[in-house]
């Protein structure tokens, strides 16, 4: 049986990394009495898979955690279950069987939400410049190459989704987003918001920037669908409409 | 008074007058002379946590842990745990499996290990061990069962755990010839590493690790030709096997330098001088390089100095410890770290030179800093087997048979001559 998982991890569980939730997971699962199914070979790991890695430091309201048993359970005692094995910010809040074709969660998932809150250190960001930045032919931004350390500069344009945001107070920017997030091809929110400060011109304040990822979507018929809805209904051709889709990718007027 | 309690406050050293420890001088009357040390007679009869603290962030020994018995038989005359926490006493098997199973359940550990001194010298050993491989194998748990003597049932255990992936296989001989090994009561004969190693290449082991130690009471540049020898024909045996698997084979032989400690037989040892090791270093290196397929790997002398000062000093070593933190000294195990030149100037500063008590002979009637604790081991017991290992006599593991080591006079030895 495979079940999707929907959890949170909020509050100090942000500096957290990916792997050791991963293992923290495994744990859990273990304290929860879940018979794991196996990987077949010489060092047999347990099929338990997550959606997209969350950066350490980020929070979210929804990220996406797979898991392949050895038998059915009942879905509100897995809830139940795992929220009592679970650390306090890390929260199941909903479970799905899923029945998507082949590949697992991380193969679906397609665009992240995030809701960004960007100190401007007290400098007012004119709508005008806010216009400059997201009407530019290219968005570049600076992204390092993990291999050799080295900074290349990436145009993103084509992987954002969505872009809206809004001075709250005079000190800090709301930001939402909507970025690529597939297994092959995501773009890291915080690298865009250093591209941002630097079109309109304020410090980029990467310690106290707070990202928040809201949810994860895969794409269908071009409407953006919750990872959660997703799962059950993986159809064939649903690959090639993706790639399809990609290509457009349109960046929404600002409010 | 509570015992098991050493209130320092209570005794005063009494130096001479070159500053050498003497004795202490009792300030309270109704401390004790000696202060013994506190003993558990029944381990199984105390809690031992199944609900352990579970980091999120991957720490070292990130596992499930069971003490399966405290203490150790074998005598090993260099080693102070074998002889501070006598006598053994063990966990049942069935106490064993389920404070494991409690463990596993409530951490979510995938990984079980157990310990003690000597895992194998359980005496429920392998029905325990079979047991807890069918509890794992059912919860896709690893076992690891560190310091194994390496017999039949070991390797079948080894073969089980392992399956291909093989970890490393570790020897600790300790000392390059039998005689030496004598002195030191290390009762592992060359003929048993052989033929362990012969088994264990031909389940597929490609690598082996060799502990040993320098500066040994009574050691010479034999004994040191004897680690070279060892290594040397360890690498034969793999060449002559190597014909069937075509592969290469490596052994790591690894150094480092005897510090003599409180509460052991060696405890009036004079250490090896730094140059005396370094000296030594470079001898085994010039042997072993010859050798192809053996790496080599050695400690620094001069921490292994400044251990022997702290584990013999006597009290004005604290002075010492403040006087270097206060001049900057932290993480000192951390060799980037570690301020070689500060600890030097200290050690002339305080007149710690190589005739300090705390780092040559010690005679036979001297006071000793540490006499103002009973370990339960006695100190005739210690001398009896200092100069049982300059004879080159060996004494047998006191499972076969109370050596009188003293334990049994503070509390019940319940292994003690069982076979």
């Amino acid at each position: 049986m495979r079940y999707i998982f929907r959890f949170t991890k909020t509050g100090p569980m942000k500096y957290i990394s990916h792997l050791d939730v991963q293992r923290l997971f495994r744990r859990a699962m273990k304290r929860m009495d879940v018979s794991l199914a196996y990987s077949q070979g010489y060092n047999p790991h347990p099929k338990i898979y997550m959606a997209q890695p969350l950066s350490l430091g980020f929070e979210s309201e929804s990220e996406y955690l797979e898991i392949e048993t050895e038998m059915r359970y009942d879905r509100d005692a897995l809830i139940q279950s795992g929220n009592a094995a679970l650390p306090e910010g890390i929260m199941f809040t909903a479970v799905r069987e899923a029945e998507h074709a082949k590949g697992n969660i991380s193969s679906i998932v397609d665009y992240g939400a995030y809701a960004i809150q960007l100190p401007t250190g007290g400098s007012a960001v004119s709508e005008d410049s806010f216009q400059r930045f997201i009407s530019q032919n290219k968005i570049i931004v600076n992204k390092r190459i993990k291999k050799s350390k080295k900074f290349v500069e990436k145009d993103v344009k084509s992987l954002i989704k969505r872009l809206t945001w809004k001075q709250v107070d005079p000190d800090t920017l709301e930001i939402e987003a909507v970025l690529r997030a597939a297994s092959n091809e995501a773009l890291n929110p915080l690298l865009l918001m250093e591209a941002l400060c630097h079109v309109v011109q304020i410090p980029f304040p990467r310690e106290t920037c707070r990202i928040l990822r809201t949810e994860l979507y895969c794409l269908r018929d071009n409407t953006l669908v919750s990872l959660l809805d997703c799962c059950d209904a993986k159809k064939e051709g649903a690959d090639e409409e993706r790639k399809q889709n990609k290509e457009k990718s349109p960046i929404s007027a600002p409010i | 008074m509570l015992p098991g309690v050493y209130v320092p406050a209570f005794y005063k050293p009494v130096y001479s007058e070159n500053g050498h420890y003497l004795r202490h001088e009792k300030r309270n009357e109704r401390a004790p002379d000696r202060v013994m040390k506190a003993i558990l007679p029944d381990i199984n009869e105390v809690s031992f946590p199944t609900d352990t603290i579970v980091p999120f962030i991957e720490i070292v020994h990130d596992r499930a842990a069971v003490e399966i018995f405290r203490g150790c038989s074998r005598g090993c005359r260099f080693c102070q745990a074998g002889m501070i926490y006598r006598p053994v006493r063990e966990r049942t098997k069935e106490r064993i499996r389920d404070l494991a199973v409690g463990q596993l359940r409530s951490s979510g550990q995938d990984e079980l290990s157990l310990l003690s001194l000597s895992t194998s010298d359980h005496s429920q050993f392998e029905e325990l061990v079979t047991a807890l491989l069918e509890d794992c194998r059912k919860q896709q748990i690893s076992l690891s069962l560190p310091s194994l003597r390496l017999d039949n049932f070991s390797f079948q255990v080894l073969e089980e755990i392992q399956g291909v992936r093989k970890s490393g296989l570790t020897f600790a001989p300790e000392a390059g010839t039998q005689r030496l090994r004598d002195v030191i009561n290390k009762n592992l004969t060359e003929p048993e590493i052989l033929s362990a190693l012969d088994q264990a290449i031909d389940l597929g082991w490609r690598s082996v690790k060799l502990y040993f130690m320098i500066g040994l009471p009574t050691e010479t540049d034999e004994d040191l030709d004897g680690i070279a020898d060892l290594a040397g024909r360890i690498m034969d045996l793999a060449r002559k096997k190597g014909e069937k698997y075509q592969g290469r084979f490596n052994v790591s032989v690894s150094v480092s330098n005897f510090v003599p400690k409180p509460f052991t037989p060696f405890m009036w040892c004079a250490q090896d001088t730094v140059s005396e090791f370094d000296r030594k270093h470079l001898y085994l290196k010039e042997r072993l390089k010859k050798i192809k397929g053996v790496s080599y790997r050695y400690h620094d002398s001069f921490t292994s100095h400044l251990e022997t000062v702290m584990a013999r000093g006597d009290r004005k070593i604290g002075a010492l410890l403040y006087a270097a933190w206060q001049k900057g000294c932290r993480f000192d195990a951390w060799t980037e770290y570690f301020r070689s030149d500060i600890w030097k100037s200290l050690l002339e500063e305080f007149g710690i030179g190589r005739h300090h008590p705390s780092v040559s002979e010690i005679p036979a009637d001297a006071g000793l800093p540490w006499d103002v604790i009973d370990c339960g081991v006695s100190k005739e017991f210690f001398r009896r087997e200092y100069d049982a290992a300059l004879r080159g006599s060996v004494t047998e593991d006191c499972r076969y048979g109370c050596i009188d080591c003293g334990i049994s006079a503070h509390t019940c030895c319940p292994l003690g001559g069982v076979y």
